[in-house]
């Protein structure tokens, strides 16, 4: 071992920390200085605070015996048996341990690593003929012309005009609108959506910010504006953080509804395959109509349509608005929702064997990276059902 | 100088099975791996060797794993692919081998702490969840009524879900079924 050689414990430690959340400044930087060195310990880095990850590999951890060994070793080497071995073995007490309460924590940490039995014995069996990947980021812009531009085709920091308005990928990779100058007419029409499988941001002249998720479209005029208001039409989901602008109140229109806001974050889910449209509001104030019927909700609260009328809930925002984060949150979900969720994400279709009941219940937390297979095999870990993946077909059975 | 049984004994238990992982990594089947750490705690039992820091144990414990583990594959030819394999897909360098020890060490911090739960709480979580037994067999076993074990294991998930990430707790309640 060289002196130069980065200290392991040390590593470790840093990563132990940064799992309870309890790194400080120093450390952080100790621990981003480790990452940046290599692309492999950035991908070790990120493994490690991977939880589908970290469980299995804590299974297959667990399954080696010490004590059995240990006794075998005891039997076979160690002859001479002077004062029995203590039954209960005292452990080591851990260079790691950090303090009462961050041992608790860190304790409460591994309990979700606990292993059953059966999961040992009987690892799912995902029967899949080709995994698929997650999704990506990427969309298609199709112009008042006709014209189809692939987003995620385009270079970073190239852009286009058009009649007045200038529209830019920045070096960043988002599509930014901008006004190039006053004249010209900015009332073509424009229309951004993305396929299966992928999700995209953009930055409206206003500066108003939006996320589409997979299998969307959002239809606007180069400038927003229809009759003073700024409108654009949502079919599909999307996240919106509205800019402040008091003249012109912004719209969000969808299969019959709109959203009329004043600079908000809120987050529209208007699927046609899904039985409702469901308005959330994060932060400021919305007003939602239909037919005559109007809500105005307040941040954590949504606007369900329900047939011809409107309901309103209390909600857990990040339930909502997981996807923007990257991520499946899919707690108390119906199972059949949850799997459209992945569906679209991962272009996939769901086939359901008739022996699936409706009514399951999922609950819990994936991350959008993962391959679809090792998302499948974390529900079937619960034991609620069983997968097979054949090309883009998910056959779902009990 | 602390008496060498103890502290091998101690280093057995809470090494053997981090060292397994770490070397089905590079042998490729679990019976094997448990051979290599065996060979390598034979070694070092009989070498009497003393060591002067933890770090240094490790350190020593992860590379005479490594050592070990390619022995055995160039001796056994049943292992012959599984050699081909590994020279393939990893690149046989010390960054890789620093990184393949913290990976196992990582783990074994966390496996370490299950094992050390404190309290009665924690005793019968642990008893639920890592053994499998039902409340009716931990009564028993703890001489506790069925009522006390349950009372006893949701106060030890109501302090766990004040504990977690509410992220984390939903991840253990999909993973476990726990309601």
């Amino acid at each position: 071992m060289t002196a130069a050689e980065p200290n392991i414990h040390r590593i470790v430690q840093l990563i132990r920390a940064h799992q309870l959340g309890e790194l400080d400044n120093r450390a952080q930087i100790e621990l981003n200085e480790w990452r940046i060195e290599d692309p492999a310990n950035e991908m070790l880095f990120s493994q490690l605070n991977d939880l589908v990850f970290l469980n299995s590999n804590l299974i297959e951890l667990s399954k080696y015996n010490a004590q059995a060994s240990f006794e075998k070793f005891k039997a076979t080497h160690i002859e001479v048996a002077q004062a029995s071995f203590p039954k209960r073995y005292a452990f080591l007490k851990w260079k790691y341990a950090l303090g009462a309460a961050a041992v608790l924590a860190l304790v409460m940490l591994s309990i979700l690593f606990f292993v059953k039995q059966d999961i040992i014995n009987s690892t799912p069996k995902v029967t899949q003929q080709t995994d698929v990947a997650p999704g990506k980021v990427g969309a298609t812009l199709t112009l008042a012309d006709g014209k189809q531009i692939r987003l995620s085709e385009m270079k970073n920091g190239a852009s286009l005009q058009q009649a007045g308005i200038k529209i830019s990928k920045s070096a960043s990779g988002q599509l930014t609108y901008e006004f190039a100058e006053v004249k010209g007419s900015g009332s073509m029409v424009n229309t951004l959506s993305t396929a299966k499988g992928e999700t995209y941001k953009v930055r409206l002249p206003d500066g108003t910010l939006i996320w589409l998720n997979a299998a969307s479209s959002l239809t606007y005029t180069a400038n927003l504006l229809q009759h003073n208001q700024r409108v654009v039409h949502l079919d599909g989901e999307a996240y919106f953080e509205v800019a402040k602008d008091q003249r012109h109140p912004f719209v969000v229109v969808s299969n019959g509804q709109s959203v009329k806001v004043l600079g908000t974050h809120f987050n529209v889910n208007a699927y046609k395959d899904e039985p409702q449209i469901a308005t959330t509001l994060l932060e400021g104030a919305v007003e939602v109509s239909m037919k005559g019927l109007c809500k105005r909700i307040k941040p954590g609260q949504q606007v369900v349509t329900e047939g011809k009328s409107l309901r309103v809930n209390q909600v857990n925002v990040d339930d909502v608005t997981d996807w923007k984060e990257g991520d499946f949150y899919l707690n108390h979900v119906d199972f059949k929702t949850a799997m459209r969720k992945i569906a679209r994400w991962y272009d996939v279709e769901v086939v359901y064997d008739a022996a699936v009941p409706n009514d399951l219940e999922y609950g819990g937390w994936m991350s959008r990276k993962n391959n679809l297979s090792t998302v499948l095999k974390a529900i079937e870990g619960t034991g609620l059902a069983k997968f097979k993946i054949e090309g883009k077909k998910i056959y779902v059975y009990n | 100088m602390i008496p060498k049984e103890d502290n091998f004994e101690q280093l057995y238990m809470n090494y053997y099975s981090a060292l397994c992982y770490f070397a089905k990594g590079i042998v490729g089947s679990v019976e094997e791996a448990e051979d290599v750490v065996e060979d390598v705690f034979l070694k070092i039992y009989q070498s009497n060797r003393t060591f002067e820091t933890t770090d240094n144990i490790i350190s020593y414990l992860y590379t005479a794993t490594r050592n070990e583990s390619l022995t055995h594959l160039t001796r056994n030819h049943r292992t012959k692919e599984r050699q081909l394999r590994y020279n393939a897909e990893l690149p046989q360098n010390e960054q890789s081998h620093i990184n393949a020890m913290i990976q196992s060490e990582v783990l074994r911090a966390i496996l370490a702490e299950i094992n050390n739960l404190p309290g009665r709480s924690g005793e019968i979580l642990k008893l639920s969840y890592l053994e499998g037994l039902k409340n009716a067999d931990i009564a028993n076993l703890l001489g506790l009524s069925e009522q006390t074990v349950k009372n006893l294991k949701s106060k030890g998930i109501a302090v766990l879900k004040t504990k977690l990430s509410p992220d984390i707790f939903m991840l253990f309640c999909l993973l476990y079924k726990f309601r």
